[in-house]
């Protein structure tokens, strides 16, 4: 609700005649229907109280503000009905056209007819969903609870985790038109200073129209635009957001997003899941080690069966070559056609699952699958040695922890599809040069992306190729020069100290 | 903006190189199996090539045919058998090269200098000879064998030679040896034993030329002093006047023979040369050969180790007869399968020796065997 | 032209660093006919020439480094401006300038030889030439630090091919060697002046040595990055002596490559395709170091914008490319870049330590002088 407002009028000011004030509300709010103007009168004293019923807690209205104005026993003016009723957050406030906007913001006001000024009570209410478990981000174990559109209520799931004394929230509102809050969260004696202030400057210098969900804010704020690769991971797992605070990250909360971004990030931090600390090591680092694989044989797979099958049959087993031969001489497309083909079949059958309900989208998943699968090769489209390859890359592709990268990764697969179909083995490999070229360009919030490998910090790879003992890993990251690197005493922590 | 013209440029090479005519797997005929032959005709000698390739046609019910082309040389009789072919052959997977006695005995590095001059031939394809003409052979096999035939043979003489009966038979190993001072290649020798294709003996080469050929046994032999051996049967026999105590059970059909056979699996084997004196070109071989014995021809019983040793040396004997008659048999082809020469070559300082000189010197070599054999289980029982 | 450089902290680099510069810059594709190079030469001691050159070019990047440590923050250029005047030191820059462009386009011609000959017979020189070009230029535009970057990632991400080596290693047949130090004295030193071509790269040092954070800890570096590379260079040479016959090694232009073609994979079957492709970032890094070594002199001697530099030589050796198709031509250009070589990296340092040393020693007295008068 917006206040008709460029040209102002003559505003008239207090004190006002009640009807004048409704005439005046009438002719300032857009919305004028829904306002609701009620008129009490006490002896001689008229109070008008008006708000706009959405936007408040009606039950709070009626019970605490109207009942105890009316059961007054003393004369209504502006002091004592601010001392009597039992409401905190009362404000007196004498220009009208900050009243209307306090009035449009959910805010209830009440005059005494004639007088100076009016009392505003904070009365808003805001329809919020409770808070409830990850559904983009599953985990098996740990805690589920996921962060929700209300800012109050996920700064006070932060707060109640991080609970020490310099964890700085800072308030920055971003954008010109609608300003939203915006929470920039970090510890600060961990947190390294530059990225701190990197950050405020980026969202403080935002100049932007408004801001709808924190990948908005996200695409602001990127350190290169024109990557497809995402550079700040964003997660809506408080867990997840609690550990990077715990590392010395930045996490930022915008108003009404359920995901926090977390920054500065790196290229492997897209395929760290908190699952992964909660696991036993060895474990963790076997599922670690699985999802880069994944990920390689998701970006080679398919490349590489254009290359052997366009160019150089020469790599192709000997014992394979004869299935293979056989199999891809009744398809009537050259192999670089038909395997886009049926990587975008994939494509489509996930776009499909993932915009329809579950239910729905599980049946077109298995309908997808096996019965255009099975027709595809029967109908001699596609050989089958490519069906098993396509999937088992979408399948790998789909461990990535992160969606964006998922969705990345099986993107940057198409254009090295294209330079393989093209110029064989080398264009392959001039698309991969191409791709780790542009990973070492990358930054995020002014930090390497390829962090710990380049710049080359052995100390950090604990944490990001594979897993110790969680009592060895007692320093936080070294990549991001943080103010305070120690987390615990490596020797305290491994003493067991049982004495039964 | 890098980004931009950097993909501009990108897209311009994509657009620049559609020119790179793509060999597809399903348009391509690859050669699977070669055999080589010269042939005469009207007093000229022509090559004749005879190639088994893949050829992925929906339609055809097979997908290997045979083509055979004549030419004057390789390229040209491949070009020739190119013209029976529905796609162009490629050589990127040749799986097996045959050549056939004659062309073998005129020398096989002609044929051979395609394969190594083209960078797409796999160095690990394997050479064979065959017994009748590389052509009458694959004819003859494409007819009998319903199975995939190149893999069939590759996998018999791949068995062979895990067995290190044969040396390794592959380009790469053969051209090696081929071109090397003081020692000769070895290539098996492939033909029809019942109707089935079988490994007849192995071929000895003096370079790149087919000399003469001596048995699979022989062979092992030849392979036992050029690298450790180990799993492979043998056999060998012992006169039987020497056990007559130890005969624990004779039949009629056997009392009349002279020897006891005996079944052998070698566990281990080493053989190594030594030049024992420069000048007169002695040589010296150690063989140390750890078998196990599996079968006697007539049962017996060894109960100690007197009777053990009594074996051994005997089977020593045997050996080292049997290696002396070999080594005969290779001087009198002058052919250099052991690799005396690289001994000697290798102790020479000063001028390189050539391979001229070392064939005339080799005739006057002495080799001087010393076979050593540990029996070292009898099965089960002793 | 300024003698002292300042170089802002964010385009430093760390010492450690520097061993996969040297590294990089003397692989490329020498490497890969080095075995055959040398035992031309040497024969079948071909080992002892690649350690008697390896000994050689440690002496040498030892006199660089006291050269340069005489200065501080000087590259070649400056030193040669405080030695010669400004116009000697330019020509003697131009000298550089050329002599990068020309082994940075005999790498990128002999490797463009390499996958015709190998992979692509019908291909075209320029777009082969256009793939190496594009990598190169999108390296150096992103500064220092992705070069380094670059160079550093690649080194990790090729060098594990030599694994594949494992086969031929383990068919080296040892009677190759012998008999040892059957070649006289001038082969084996034959040998080593033929390892010129293959060793040269360690010269960039004159060039990013003001770009070096802590310089005195950069001696371990470079000593163990040029160890490391002769390691290799070493070890390839001697599977190939040991594995090929002398009359193979004499024929095969590339040696190395031979020796992958023998190894296999269950899953791909002929390795020394991937080798090939593999190679292209061991081409590709020391490409992009003499790139950036090509702009840097044009930089600082003709005040060239950055940008500009590189698109200008990018395009020139682009433009060269499709010239050198033919093998011997690609010799010729490879003889006359060792010719260079000989003068500028293997000999100009020795030339410029007596120099350097005296003139500061000149220096020192003078100042002792004052010192005394004062």
């Amino acid at each position: 609700m917006r206040r008709r407002s460029t040209k102002q009028k003559n505003h008239p000011t207090f004190p006002l005649k009640l009807s004048e004030l409704r005439q005046m509300l009438d002719s300032e709010l857009i919305n004028s229907q829904d306002l609701s103007f009620t008129v009490y009168k006490q002896a001689n004293k008229k109070v008008a109280v008006f708000y706009i019923p959405y936007l408040v807690d009606q039950q709070k209205v009626e019970q605490l503000a109207l009942q105890s104005l009316l059961d007054m026993q003393t004369e209504w003016t502006s002091d004592t009905i601010l001392s009597e009723i039992p409401l905190a957050l009362g404000k007196k406030d004498s220009d009208i056209s900050s009243i209307i906007k306090k009035v449009t913001e959910g805010r209830i006001c009440i005059y005494v007819e004639k007088e100076n000024e009016a009392i505003t009570y904070e009365l808003a209410k805001s329809e919020k969903r409770g808070i409830e478990k990850a559904e983009t981000e599953s985990i098996v174990i740990g805690p589920q609870i996921a962060l929700t559109e209300s800012l109050a209520s996920n700064l006070n799931v932060i707060n109640m985790r991080v609970n020490i004394p310099d964890l700085a929230m800072e308030r920055i509102d971003v954008g010109k038109r609608n300003p939203k809050e915006t929470r920039m969260i970090y510890i600060q004696s961990i947190a390294n200073e530059t990225d701190v202030n990197t950050m405020r400057q980026r969202l403080s210098e935002l100049e932007v129209d408004m801001i709808e969900d924190i990948h908005m804010l996200k695409q602001y704020i990127l350190d290169s635009s024109f990557s497809v690769f995402p550079q700040y991971v964003s997660s809506e797992l408080v867990d997840r957001s609690v550990y990077s605070l715990k590392e010395g990250k930045i996490v930022v909360l915008i108003e009404d997003s359920p995901l926090a971004l977390i920054a500065p990030s790196t290229f492997f931090s897209f395929f760290e899941s908190t699952e992964d600390r909660y696991f036993h090591w060895e474990l963790s680092t076997f599922i670690r080690i699985l999802r880069f694989i994944a990920a390689f044989v998701t970006i080679l797979l398919t490349p590489m069966y254009v290359v052997a099958t366009t160019f150089h049959f020469e790599l192709i087993p000997s014992q394979l070559l004869v299935t293979l031969g056989e199999s891809r001489a009744i398809v009537p497309f050259p192999p670089i056609i038909e395997v886009i083909l049926l990587e975008l079949i994939i494509e489509l059958l996930r776009e499909a699952g993932a915009r329809l309900p579950t239910k729905v989208g599980q049946t077109i998943g298995i309908v997808g699958g096996v019965v255009v699968g099975t027709a595809a090769v029967q109908a001699g489209i596609t050989s089958n040695i490519l069906i098993i390859l396509v999937t088992l890359s979408a399948l790998a592709s789909f461990s990535t922890p992160n969606y964006i990268m998922g969705n990345t990764i099986r993107l940057i697969r198409f254009p090295l599809i294209i330079l393989a179909a093209y110029y064989g083995i080398i264009g392959l490999m001039f698309g991969i040069c191409l791709l780790i070229i542009h990973l070492i360009r990358l930054q995020s919030l002014g930090r390497p992306y390829l962090a710990p490998l380049y710049p080359l910090r052995l100390a950090d790879f604990n944490k990001v190729f594979f897993r110790l003992p969680e009592q060895y890993q007692g320093k936080r990251f070294l990549s991001y020069r943080l103010k305070d690197r120690r987390l615990f005493n490596r020797r305290e922590a491994t003493k067991k100290k049982d004495t039964y | 903006m890098q980004i931009v013209k950097i993909s501009f440029i990108a897209v311009v090479v994509i657009l620049l190189q559609a020119c790179l005519s793509p060999s597809r797997l399903e348009e391509t005929a690859i050669i699977n199996t070669r055999g080589v032959d010269l042939v005469e005709e009207d007093g000229q000698r022509f090559i004749e090539a005879t190639i088994i390739p893949y050829i992925f046609d929906p339609e055809a019910a097979e997908s290997t045919s045979l083509l055979v082309g004549r030419g004057t040389t390789v390229k040209d009789a491949r070009t020739n058998a190119e013209k029976q072919s529905p796609y162009p052959l490629s050589p990127g997977k040749i799986n097996m090269d045959f050549y056939g006695e004659e062309a073998a005995k005129a020398g096989i590095l002609p044929f051979l200098n395609t394969l190594i001059r083209d960078a797409r031939v796999s160095d690990r394809m394997q050479l064979a000879i065959t017994t009748k003409t590389a052509r009458e052979f694959l004819e003859y096999k494409q007819e009998i064998t319903t199975v995939n035939t190149t893999e069939y043979l590759q996998d018999l003489t791949k068995k062979e030679i895990d067995l290190d009966i044969l040396p390794r038979n592959t380009l790469e190993y053969f051209t090696r040896l081929i071109r090397q001072v003081g020692i000769d290649p070895i290539l098996p020798i492939l033909g029809f034993h019942d109707e089935k294709p079988t490994i007849t003996g192995a071929a000895l080469f003096k370079e790149d030329k087919y000399v003469g050929e001596v048995s699979l046994m022989e062979s092992f032999f030849i392979n036992q002093l050029r690298k450790a051996v180990n799993e492979t049967p043998l056999n060998a026999r012992v006169p039987k006047e020497n056990y007559k105590d130890m005969i624990a059970y004779e039949s009629e059909p056997t009392e009349d023979e002279e020897f006891v056979y005996l079944s052998l699996n070698l566990s281990k084997g080493k053989g190594t040369i030594k030049l024992d004196d420069f000048d007169s070109l002695s040589f010296k071989a150690d063989i140390k050969m750890r078998v196990e014995l599996l079968e006697t021809s007539i049962p017996m019983d060894i109960k100690t180790a007197e009777t053990s040793k009594r074996l051994e040396k005997d089977i020593e004997a045997y050996y080292q007869a049997e290696y002396e008659k070999l080594f005969e048999k290779l001087q009198s082809h002058n052919v250099d399968s052991f690799g005396l020469g690289r001994k000697y070559v290798a102790t020479r300082k000063g001028s390189k020796t050539t391979a001229k000189e070392w064939y005339e010197k080799y005739n006057n070599a002495t080799m001087d065997f010393k076979v050593n054999v540990t029996i070292v289980n009898y099965g089960t029982i002793d | 032209m300024k003698k002292t450089i300042q170089v802002p902290i964010h385009n430093q680099f760390r010492a450690f660093y520097m061993f996969f510069v040297i590294f990089s810059m003397q692989a490329g594709v020498g490497i890969l006919g080095t075995p055959r190079i040398v035992f031309l030469e040497a024969g079948h001691d071909a080992w002892i020439s690649i350690i008697l050159t390896y000994l050689y070019v440690v002496i040498l990047l030892m006199i660089m480094l006291y050269i340069l440590r005489q200065y501080d923050n000087h590259d070649i250029l400056g030193v040669q401006a405080d030695l010669f005047g400004n116009f000697i030191s330019k020509v003697i820059g131009t000298i550089y300038l050329v002599y990068f462009s020309l082994q940075l386009l005999s790498i990128l011609v002999t490797y463009i030889e390499v996958i015709k000959v190998f992979v692509f017979p019908k291909s075209q020189s320029l777009i082969l030439g256009l793939m190496l070009i594009i990598p190169v230029v999108y390296t150096l535009l992103g500064g220092l630090r992705v070069t380094i970057g670059v160079v550093f990632i690649f080194i990790f991400l090729t060098y594990w091919v030599l694994i594949l080596l494992i086969e031929p290693l383990r068919q080296i047949d040892f009677l190759n060697f012998l008999p040892i130090m059957d070649r006289g004295i001038s082969d084996i030193m034959r040998g080593v002046v033929a390892n010129a071509y293959t060793f040269s790269g360690f010269e960039i040092l004159f060039f990013i040595y003001p770009f070096v954070q802590g310089k005195d800890r950069m001696t371990k570096p470079i000593i163990l990055g040029t160890s490391g590379i002769s390691l290799l260079i070493l070890l390839s040479t001697t599977i190939a002596i040991g594995f090929l016959s002398p009359d193979q090694l004499q024929r095969r232009i590339w040696p190395l490559l031979n020796l992958y073609k023998i190894q296999t994979s269950p899953i791909i079957e002929r390795l020394d395709y991937v080798v090939i492709a593999e190679w292209m970032m061991v081409v590709l890094p020391k490409a992009i170091l003499l790139m950036w070594c090509i702009s840097y002199i044009a930089i600082r001697m003709y005040n060239f914008p950055k940008k500009a530099s590189i698109y200008v030589f990018s395009i020139i050796i682009l433009v060269c490319i499709p010239f050198f198709n033919e093998h011997f031509v690609i010799q010729k250009l490879i003889d006359s870049t060792k010719y260079i070589a000989y003068g500028l990296v293997y000999i100009y340092p020795l030339f410029l330590l007596p120099l350097v040393v005296i003139k500061k020693r000149v220096q020192r007295k003078k100042k002792g002088k004052n010192h005394a008068n004062r």
